[in-house]
């Protein structure tokens, strides 16, 4: 699997996360809070724990990601710039042969 | 996945995100607010003489839905001992109306041991239970450095 669909599939995952989490989170809380098993502090420490988890680890992934990004966009650059270079020879080989 | 779908998955889990938030905002602020704001106790009757209770006075303003479970004071006197103020003479209003300026009043009687007299510093301390919204949580607020003097019971008699 190259990096390009690995990214994807991770992007796939983080929005499956985003979704079902808020989601999951307060249902949970609900149920729990109803039937007497977790105090509303106990819940808002696990959810803190949760958020700060989430957020350090989003960012991680999103810097290796960027660096990765750009890193891609770099080498495509490169390729082009040499490709121009080349394209330019031939133009100017064809000039030559034509006159 | 129909578009559909996704939005409305987007919308659930976009709400969802915003009421832990506000949740979790709410109790926070809630948890660590005083049960008092502009809170002034004094002793109206000082000094203190003639075997008579110690009158109180309290003005302040509470934010939230609070009951009290205990009240009591602590007298420390200039050398170092202390003494505790429990029995009320006169009962203090209870479950003051929130959000509204409520003056309130009691009377305590003065100990046995308290009765040579002297020059005291009272702490007042009162432990309530709190709620708003679906939270509930015990605090406990002191008001200290409330000016006692009681005049010996014999120079009075």
């Amino acid at each position: 699997m190259n990096k390009s669909t690995k990214i994807e599939k991770q992007v796939a995952r983080w929005d499956l996360y985003a979704k079902i989490t808020p989601t999951f989170f307060l249902v949970a809380s609900a149920i729990s809070l109803t039937y007497g098993i977790t105090s509303f502090d106990t819940l808002f420490n696990i959810g803190m724990v949760l958020f700060a988890f989430t957020a350090v680890t989003w960012w991680f992934w999103t810097i290796i990601t960027i660096k990765y990004i750009i890193k891609t966009m770099s080498s495509a650059t490169t390729d082009l710039l040499e490709v121009k270079q080349d394209l330019k020879g031939i133009r100017e080989e064809i000039r030559i042969d034509s006159n | 996945m129909t578009p559909t779908r996704t939005i409305l998955l987007n919308i659930i889990s976009g709400l969802s995100l915003a009421i832990c938030i506000i949740f979790g905002v709410t109790y926070i602020s809630f948890k660590n607010a005083n049960v008092f704001q502009d809170i002034k106790i004094e002793i109206t009757n000082n000094p203190i003489t003639n075997n008579n209770d110690i009158d109180f006075m309290m003005m302040g303003y509470k934010p939230y839905e609070c009951a009290s479970t205990r009240v009591y004071g602590v007298a420390y006197a200039e050398a170092g001992h202390s003494h505790v103020l429990d029995k009320f003479t006169k009962q203090y209003t209870r479950n003051t109306r929130p959000r509204e300026n409520v003056p309130n009043q009691w009377s305590m009687s003065v100990p046995e041991d308290m009765i040579v007299g002297g020059e005291y510093r009272v702490s007042m301390t009162g432990e309530f239970v709190c709620n708003h919204w679906i939270f509930q949580v015990p605090k406990v607020q002191t008001y200290g450095n409330i000016l006692l003097i009681v005049e010996p019971l014999d120079n009075n008699q």
